[in-house]
């Protein structure tokens, strides 16, 4: 950025050349030249100018030739024409064609150094243009990432040394004291899940969409149950899966198909009682791939039952214990919803739940091969981080 | 045998440095701690240690990859204990599943998610040091 300003000159009178560069000696330019639009046009590619200079007349290949490669090469470099025959028909047509600025022959030191330092000054505008583009662009694809990680960091910090007081004051505190630093820690993890799923929540689907491939319903079932096996262990819940093999294939996206996977288990798991069970079991009917997730837990109330797919809902007549943070189930259902399909809940209280996830099953001839692994997902107890 | 194991703990984070530090102390290890990359690698370049707790997201971005990989190029470093502790842990999960870590990413022996409860975080340290004295010494 403090480096000189490259500038190309493509010229085929060696006189204008040498004159150019004697009146740019001394100034902050790096300058090249080229005898000819052939060569001019190697020289663009191995010195990268920020600015050519480029005689309009010339044999060969013409200089509004010379012009139109230079643009479709790099469009960010700065073209400016000289032309000998100074007719306003010609400057236009260059500038029709992308070039910066014209100067005709014969021109004075003073008025090349001008246009050449206009010229400078255009290309670095045009370059900070880009940076700006470029920087909007990846704060715009990563600002879900960048937000929650800003907002997450702190929040572990206080939780870290939550578990550190806790630790410490283990012996002195009253029992009073232990439950309100219990409820402390419960709130922070609470914060903690929501950022979470706020951050997968802000996905864009249409993106996503775009990304689209043949996805084994194994991969992400399996994904789902490996990460949801420390929380099922701690619960003592036996977590199973059932897969056909070889496994059904759908159409989308095997990231956010985890991400369904791993809510919808997981609200399972959560609202599971001290060994329960928990059940994944993907089967095909027709043309849908069915994914059912049984648990024999606490249930969902009649009243709330209409609401679990609404933002923001969580359910008030549930046992106490572990909350959700209202967004896992809506997320859920728009990612699905993204691939064709849908999602259904029958629930008795004090029975368990059943939430059915269908996706149009991707046929025979359609691309994709199922895992190499054929095991069953149920592995997940002993394998499971805890 | 009682020699107390050396601990090297990189995060930019000084409050939730100290906060795995109180745990870490408080379990009789020895722990030296770095709050970015570049004193860190200095700091295991100059002394001996038993284990590595690094973070992922320091500075402009996932600096503690760059940190793990240059750790397994140096030959003098390269068997050295690391556990990733780091905040995004759950992306790398999805990405990795099966694995601690896929090794086109780098190889790293754990990786656990921040906040960590004090009894994880101590099963952790202890199987990964148990895992490398075994590895040090002749079976049999």
């Amino acid at each position: 950025m403090g480096a000189a300003t490259r500038l190309l000159l493509i010229d085929d009178e060696e006189i204008v050349l040498d004159a150019c560069t004697e009146i740019l000696r001394g100034e902050p330019y790096d300058v090249a030249t080229a005898g000819d639009g052939t060569r001019g046009l190697e020289r663009v590619r191995e010195f990268r100018p920020d600015l050519v200079v480029v005689d309009l007349k010339m044999p060969g290949l013409s200089g509004l030739e010379v012009l139109e490669r230079i643009r479709d090469a790099d469009p960010t470099i700065v073209p400016i024409v000289i032309t000998g025959y100074a007719t306003v028909s010609s400057a236009v047509e260059a500038m029709k064609r992308g070039a910066y600025d014209f100067l005709p022959k014969p021109f004075t030191p003073e008025e090349f150094r001008l246009i050449v330092r206009r010229g400078a000054e255009k290309r670095a505008l045009v370059l900070e243009t880009l940076a700006l583009r470029r920087e909007r662009e990846l704060l715009r694809d990563h600002f879900a990432a960048i937000v929650s990680h800003e907002f997450k960091a702190p929040l572990a910090a206080i939780q870290q040394n939550l578990y550190v007081l806790e630790r410490e004051l283990a012996a002195v505190a009253s029992d009073d004291q232990r439950a309100r630093l219990g409820r402390v820690k419960a709130r922070v993890a609470d914060l903690l899940q929501l950022i979470d799923t706020w951050r997968r929540g802000s996905v864009d689907l249409e993106a996503v969409k775009a990304r689209f491939a043949p996805v084994a319903v194994r991969v992400p079932v399996d994904k789902a149950v490996e990460s949801l096996a420390g929380h099922a262990a701690r619960k003592s819940v036996t977590l199973t899966a059932t897969v056909p093999d070889p496994s059904p294939m759908v159409w989308g996206d095997q990231a956010t198909l985890t991400e369904v996977l791993v809510n919808i288990v997981g609200n399972a798991v959560k609202y599971s009682r001290e060994g329960g069970q928990v059940s994944v079991a993907v089967t095909v009917e027709g043309d849908d791939v069915r994914i059912a997730v049984v648990d024999n837990g606490i249930g969902i109330a009649a009243e709330d039952l209409p609401h679990v797919f609404e933002a923001f809902y969580t359910a008030q007549s549930g046992a106490a214990g572990e909350r959700g943070s209202g967004l896992g189930l809506p997320v859920s259902r728009r990612i699905v919803e993204a691939h064709g399909g849908a999602v259904t809940v029958r629930s008795t209280p004090g029975t368990g739940s059943t939430f059915v996830i269908t996706l149009p099953a991707l046929g025979e001839g359609d691309p994709g091969t199922p895992g190499r692994d054929a095991a069953p997902a149920a592995a997940a107890q002993k394998e499971g981080r805890r | 045998m009682s020699e107390r194991k050396k601990l090297m703990i990189i995060d930019d984070d000084p409050d939730f440095v100290s906060g795995i530090r109180a745990i870490l102390d408080g379990a009789g290890y020895e722990t030296e701690v770095a709050y970015n990359p570049k004193d860190g690698f200095a700091a295991l370049k100059a002394r001996p240690h038993d284990l590595l707790l690094l973070d992922i997201m320091m500075g402009r971005g996932a600096e503690g990859v760059m940190m793990a990989r240059k750790i397994r190029k140096d030959p003098a470093l390269k068997d050295l204990p690391i556990l990733i502790i780091t905040g995004i842990r759950e992306q790398i999960a999805f990405m990795f599943p099966g694995q601690a870590v896929h090794p086109s990413f780098v190889a790293l022996n754990e990786l656990i998610e921040k906040p960590v409860e004090p009894d994880l975080l101590l099963e952790r340290v202890g199987a990964l040091l148990k895992a490398a004295e075994t590895r040090g010494q002749p079976v049999g």
